[in-house]
């Protein structure tokens, strides 16, 4: 009952953020530059059809009227309309979100047990060769940019060796050995850096909680040294794990614009690059919210994970 | 503490910042001593690139090398060679030459962008802790907001309103920043806001602003330090990936990002392009996460004592040297005889 | 032969600033059914020295001499594996000072006492839990087939006191440690919690090493008292005799600064200056710099325990008749040569 109580007031606290995100989106779209309907409509605008997109889109409406246009097709989940694609922008979404969740889903699939294992690793042999390695190992991680990372892997296993096609998608849900072996490369750019700052985190907090008083209770009761790690300290430990999970949807997120752009993947990355390029900003507008709506869901999945973690929050 | 009249002498109160004491702890540790070195290397790298472009209109790095920008369709993707250690571009233009540059806008990015970040975060999380209540509500919300949107997007959507150029990407790079900042500086203007000295400002009647930036801040800035150092890498790395993607820095303007770009589009014939100015970034942001890994220990008084190995010490040895070195220093006019001077107890015998 | 006998340990931990003599030659036994009381201000040693016993020293810290006997089995020779078999939690168990921290605050206190019960004996889950209700029910805590699953930040401090004690009690061992269990606590609630010692003892038969820095909670459980200071035992005796003839300088300005309602404020006499630090101790007594009756031989003589009344010894010049210069020091070989 605390749980879903917890849940729901994280949940309208982040009304809030939400309307200010919605309305931050709105002024970006009318800020950037350059006339949807004229760049529709080509280099010889018929002026009668001009004005009747102007006038069916609302764009000659006053600033506030169209504020709160944008905000009822918002409610009623109308992101707006491709000028490009000449399609509903949430159609549009819709299609390229399959592929921008399965690089992130896997992503996270590969980082967690190698980072958590690495870390924990990491934390029981604290100060000593095997630690030193991962740590310079994870720092290594942090340091390398991801497009760097996808270009030598390219140049590597697609042009040098010709193992892996460099560029494209298909679903693992249509044809899962193509699948696999076209996503290896972008699922790994992505992981790398996730990968290395988890792994730091996950040393780091676990060698704080080896030193908690608890930890000593558990070696002076005879708690064997492999349980005290496991259960004891890592139940601990997770919670600042968990929020780092969190908060990294947000860089996955962003990584997904520079991975689906190297690997020609179809995902909304590439939707939202592709948009602003060619100035069809009710799409780029619409992809930016949806992204923060992801952020913001996985951190109210953060929360209600840290409370379940942690007994203290859920009571209290 | 009595309520009243307190005289507000700050220097007493301070708890010791100690940025100094901070900088020779680290020469404990070899990570970041390291990554000072890099950081040090490429800061000269930079003042050079910047004083030969603009003072000498390149003229050193020519008579040194070659000049960055100097084309030669001749030379279209050359191999590295003596010549050329690092290759050419396909304009024939010398790659070392370039990656040196490179540095120039690397670092400038990262010190402006960083800096704005800084400046920005410190002001809203310290003024957010200070005034609480609705002050502090609507600057973290809107930090928050700022915070869910993904930096890169923001980065991109902010580039394309005003524009693809270095100062804009130094503008972008700084507000994507600013939640990290003024969250870390909110946290920690939190904790010293109920501190006696904070306090004892308050009592002596100091203006809001005074207790703000002459106690609060000071005392509260080390960690946003460390995260400066730390958030370098990320920013120089971010720049490069809108420069990569073709909203950062435009030609000819020598950017490591850009080079990546072109090397992108040419890595069949010439892998060279695209491996060293990613190496160079690398290797940039490497030496910033050294440091700010290395500061971030120091300052955590909970990673601070490390052991020692036992293997260092040989006990009878030093055991000895103790002795001899107490009995020495005992000897002087402190000896106890002289010392019972009424201040311990009085008479001994009570039974 | 006494169940625990403590010979001449020494404990250091080596740190990038000195080596901390933590304790440095401490000797004590303790009688099966006796309760011992360790008593000296903060950084005198004792946590350090009850840790040893167990083995729970971490790095920086070591061992470095001395031995640990109980019940004749040499515990410094022990292996980890084997300490953590045999001797922790089944036959040594320990009460940590800070019940709050010293449990795992995200684990049920029932689960938490289950699992020293599977670990150390071979009852099954379900019968740990029927063990862990019972032993809650013997250390106070109401309803404990409710409590038993609640976490540790719902119980207040002296019930979270009570679980670390049941817990100490779980597989009935021969010694508890007590490391300054109620200096976290409310007096009113300090006195629950040593009245249930007091009752262990009596119903268990347990004996009880009491670590504490106050010696009016002494009274109340410690059949015997060892004062520390400075990593070294520098009184030892029977608490009465103790409390009424006080042999070494610093026991007796000890009992100077306790206050008691009989006495007026400005008869307390605190102790002059701080102890100094374990990396640099004083040479010779480690008292020296802060004894009233100190003169220029402390400097170059360390003191041994001497027998100063029926079981009672103390580490001080003063009563020691021979004044033979038990441990020369460097120094003192090259003065004697000189002259």
């Amino acid at each position: 009952m605390g749980l879903l109580r917890y849940t729901i007031r994280r949940l309208l606290q982040l009304i809030p953020v939400l309307f200010g995100i919605v309305t931050l989106t709105f002024v970006m779209m009318h800020a950037l530059p350059g006339d949807p309907v004229r760049l529709w409509l080509g280099t010889e605008p018929g002026q009668e059809l001009a004005d009747e997109l102007i006038e069916a889109h609302g764009f000659d409406r006053p600033m506030h009227e169209q504020y709160v246009d944008y905000l009822v097709r918002l409610a009623q989940g109308d992101l707006g309309h491709s000028f490009v694609y000449n399609r509903p922008v949430v159609d549009l979404m819709w299609e390229r979100m399959e592929p921008t969740l399965v690089v992130m889903g896997l992503s996270y699939l590969v980082a967690l047990p190698v980072a958590l294992g690495l870390g924990i690793y990491g934390a029981a042999r604290h100060n000593r060769a095997g630690d030193h390695v991962s740590r310079f190992a994870g720092l290594a991680g942090i340091s390398t940019p991801n497009f760097w990372l996808a270009l030598m892997m390219i140049y590597m296993f697609s042009y040098n060796f010709g193992l892996l096609p460099a560029t494209g998608y298909t679903s693992p849900f249509v044809d899962p050995v193509e699948a696999a072996v076209l996503l290896i490369m972008p699922v790994l750019t992505l992981a790398t850096a996730q990968t290395a700052l988890l792994m730091r985190m996950t040393r780091s907090s676990m060698i704080e909680e080896m030193r908690e008083d608890y930890v000593e209770t558990a070696r002076a009761y005879g708690i064997p040294e492999r349980k005290i790690l496991l259960r004891h300290s890592f139940r601990n430990a997770l919670l600042p794990l968990v929020t780092i999970v969190g908060l990294q949807v947000s860089t996955l997120l962003g990584g997904s614009v520079i991975v689906e752009e190297i690997f020609a993947i179809p995902g909304l990355g590439r939707l939202f690059f592709d948009s602003v390029i060619e100035q069809d900003y009710s799409v780029a507008v619409g992809v930016t919210l949806f992204f923060s709506t992801l952020f913001l869901i996985g951190v109210v999945l953060t929360d209600i994970a840290y409370a379940y973690i942690d007994p203290r929050i859920k009571y209290d | 503490m009595s309520g009243e009249g307190v005289p507000a002498n700050d220097a007493e109160f301070h708890d010791e910042g100690g940025v100094l004491e901070t900088l020779t702890k680290l020469r404990h540790s070899p990570t970041s001593l390291a990554g000072l070195l890099i950081i040090f290397a490429l800061v000269l790298m930079a003042l050079f690139s910047a004083v030969d472009n603009f003072v000498f209109d390149r003229a050193i790095i020519t008579w040194l090398h070659a000049d960055p920008h100097a084309m030669d369709q001749s030379m279209r993707y050359d191999d590295p060679s003596w010549e050329h250690p690092m290759g050419t571009d396909r304009y024939g233009r010398d790659m070392l030459s370039r990656v040196i540059y490179g540095s120039r806008t690397a670092l400038t990015i990262g010190i402006v962008a960083v800096g704005i970040s800084f400046v920005g975060g410190v002001i809203i999380g310290a003024v957010s802790a200070f005034f609480g209540g609705y002050v502090d509500d609507f600057l973290m919300r809107s930090v928050e907001i700022l915070y869910a949107i993904p930096g890169l997007v923001l980065a991109i959507i902010f580039m394309a309103i005003f524009g693809p150029s270095i100062y804009n990407l130094f503008i972008a790079y700084g507000i994507v920043g600013i939640p990290a900042y003024a969250r870390v500086m909110r946290s920690e203007a939190l904790s010293i806001r109920d501190r006696q000295y904070v306090e004892a400002a308050k009592l002596a009647g100091l203006p809001r602003r005074t207790i703000l930036f002459r106690e609060i801040v000071p005392n509260g800035i080390a960690p946003v330090v460390v995260q400066a150092t730390l958030s370098m890498g990320g920013v120089i790395i971010g720049a490069a990936a809108l420069s990569f993607l073709g909203f950062g820095v435009q030609p000819p303007t020598p950017d490591w990002g850009r080079m990546l770009s072109d090397g992108r589009t040419a890595m069949v014939v010439a892998w060279w392009v695209a491996v060293f100015p990613g190496i160079m970034i690398f290797i940039t942001v490497m030496g910033f996460n050294m440091l700010g890994d290395g500061l971030r220990d120091v300052m955590d008084p909970k990673m601070t004592v490390e052991a020692t190995p036992y293997d260092d010490w040989n006990i009878d040895e030093w055991k000895e040297k103790q002795r001899a070195a107490t009995t020495e220093s005992d000897l002087a006019p402190d000896t106890p005889t002289t010392r019972a001077d009424g201040s311990g107890p009085q008479e001994g015998d009570r039974s | 032969m006494s169940l625990l006998e403590v010979e001449n340990l020494r404990t250091y931990f080596f740190t990038p600033a000195g080596i901390v003599q933590a304790v440095d030659g401490v000797s004590f036994e303790v009688d099966a059914g006796e309760s011992l009381g360790i008593v000296g201000e903060s950084g005198a040693g004792k946590s350090v020295a009850v840790k040893s016993i167990m083995g729970l020293i971490r790095d920086p810290g070591r061992i470095v001499e001395g031995s640990v006997r109980f019940d004749g089995r040499e515990l410094t020779e022990l292996s980890e594996a084997e300490l953590r078999r045999e001797i922790r939690g089944n036959e040594i168990s320990i009460v940590f000072q800070d019940a709050m921290s010293a449990l795992n605050p995200v684990f049920t206190v029932g689960s938490q006492l289950e699992e020293v019960i599977v670990e150390n004996t071979d009852r099954s889950p379900s019968a740990a839990r029927e063990r862990a209700i019972e032993l809650l029910d013997d250390v106070g805590i109401p309803n404990p087939d409710r409590r038993i699953d609640e976490y540790p930040h719902q119980y207040s401090g002296g019930m979270q006191q009570r679980a670390m004690i049941a817990m100490a009690l779980a597989c009935d061992p021969r010694l508890i440690i007590a490391d300054e269990p109620t200096t976290a606590l409310d007096v009113t609630i300090q006195a629950g919690i040593l009245e249930l010692f007091d009752e262990i003892q009596e119903t268990h038969d347990t004996s009880i090493v009491y670590v504490t820095h106050d010696l009016g909670v002494v009274r109340e459980v410690c059949d015997r008292v060892s004062v520390m200071y400075l990593g070294r035992v520098v009184e030892s005796a029977p608490y009465e005799e103790l409390y009424r003839y006080p042999k070494h300088p610093y026991t007796q300005s000890l009992l100077n600064s306790v206050v008691t309602p009989d006495e007026i404020l400005d008869e307390i006499n605190p102790i002059g200056g701080t102890m100094p630090s374990a990396v640099s101790p004083p040479s010779g007594c480690r008292f020296r710099t802060r004894c009233p009756e100190a003169v220029e031989e402390c400097v170059h003589v360390t003191p041994r325990a001497r027998q100063v009344g029926d079981s009672h010894t103390a580490a001080c010049l003063l009563y020691d008749e021979s004044n033979s210069h038990e441990e020369p020091t460097l120094r003192e070989i090259t003065n004697q040569t000189n002259d």
